[in-house]
């Protein structure tokens, strides 16, 4: 009996004091209030603290500084913080400069959206002024209005861009509607056909996204040959290998004219090569 | 019942000893929901690095102000002048250096030390 009641008396005493020694360790003096990681942070902090490293990244290139810098952190909330800040990016409008490692980091890390799509595996603009679609030069003479009829279609660009649309016509023979592109060297003589090119790198542009193709996958088609699907009621701009300066916009697919369905696009681009030296002389003058 | 005193009071020792083991080593308190100014000394310098590397990206001079205000509410830019000098008295990274003074000019808290670092107005 003595006994049992020591041992009672022991094991009150045990829980009375383990209780008491919780209480002092998790709410009294609790360990980890300070030295704490980002994985830690409140989830605002935690994304800020995301959008930081990507900001830093774009200001000083470090990939190392990344990992160590999001170690730790859940895979979600660095591509959901990145995602957004993309998105906001797109968004603002940001210049490709900033989108475009943006975009590489963010892809490297896991996200996809659409708004980086167009910025992926694209080479650095050129230290030079920045290609705009409109002549930098006014011509003397007054081009001719765009016609109503697609058919055949010459690209209102300057003939210096190395890409110009030899022709773009509606081909309803296709069930589901396409943008057929086929890629051609210039030919050496006028008159002559281009020899396809394989391996270029197209653009399709449409607000909220992009797709990417490139020539040569279909050589049972055409070498050049490249296809994209189309929906309906959607504006399309194609272009090559930059998807900032577009060759063909506001692309729509439009009913064949004898009623049977929707038609594909089928648009023939002609690459030029590289004026030389001389050629630039000349046109100058 | 005096008698069990002894053994009543070693078994409150005995709780209160195995009470710390398990909140202070064995399952501690877990804090998720801290502020920036809880993180560990490295993590700070690397907070207070993004926030000047943000402001050379973004200009965003009223962003960085509020996220070095999380750090110290009463001198937001002291924690940048104190890394700033400390980077240079350490012959830190340049391009680091450079981010961070160009941020405690830009707050109006730049230093002596700093002053060979200062962008030469044009």
């Amino acid at each position: 009996m003595s006994r049992r009641a020591g041992f009672l008396a022991f094991a009150a005493g045990t829980a009375l004091g383990m209780a008491l020694g919780l209480v002092y360790a998790w709410l009294i003096d609790p360990v980890d209030l300070y030295n704490t990681t980002p994985d830690l942070l409140r989830s605002d902090y935690r994304h800020d603290w995301i959008r930081l490293t990507a900001l830093a990244y774009l200001a000083d290139g470090d990939m190392e500084r990344v990992e160590h810098r999001l170690s730790g952190l859940p895979q979600q909330d660095i591509q959901e913080a990145l995602a957004a800040l993309i998105e906001s990016y797109a968004e603002e409008g940001k210049p490709a400069r900033l989108m475009r490692p943006l975009s590489q980091l963010a892809f490297r890390l896991g996200v996809r959206t659409t708004a980086m799509l167009v910025y992926l595996d694209t080479p650095s603009p050129p230290p030079s002024p920045e290609v705009t679609p409109t002549p930098a030069v006014p011509s003397p003479t007054p081009e001719p209005p765009p016609t109503a009829t697609p058919t055949p279609f010459r690209s209102p660009l300057p003939p210096v861009l190395p890409y110009r649309v030899i022709s773009q016509t509606q081909v309803c023979d296709s069930a589901l509607p396409r943008l057929q592109v086929l890629v051609r060297a210039a030919p050496e003589k006028e008159g002559e056909k281009g020899t396809p090119l394989p391996g270029v790198v197209l653009w399709l542009t449409w607000p909220g996204g992009a797709d990417r193709a490139v020539t040569g996958l279909r050589p049972e088609i055409d070498l050049g040959y490249a296809d994209f699907t189309l929906e309906p009621g959607v504006s399309y701009a194609l272009s090559v290998e930059e998807p900032a300066a577009p060759l063909v916009s506001g692309l729509t697919l439009q009913p064949c004219p004898k009623g049977d369905g929707i038609g594909s696009w089928r648009i023939v681009i002609e690459i030029n090569p590289p004026p030389t030296a001389n050629q630039g002389e000349e046109e100058q003058g | 019942m005096r008698r069990h005193l002894p053994l009543a009071l070693a078994g409150l020792a005995v709780g209160v000893a195995l009470g710390l083991l398990v909140g202070w080593v064995l399952w501690p308190v877990r804090y998720t929901n801290t502020a920036p100014d809880k993180l560990r000394q490295d993590y700070r310098t690397e907070y207070v690095l993004m926030v000047a590397a943000a402001y050379q990206v973004e200009g965003d001079l009223e962003a960085a102000q509020a996220r070095l205000a999380l750090l110290d509410r009463e001198q937001p830019a002291r924690p940048v002048v104190e890394l700033a000098e400390t980077l240079i008295a350490e012959g830190g990274r340049e391009t680091d250096i450079r981010m961070l003074v160009r941020l405690a000019e830009a707050m109006g808290a730049a230093t002596p030390p700093m002053a060979p670092y200062l962008e030469e107005a044009p």
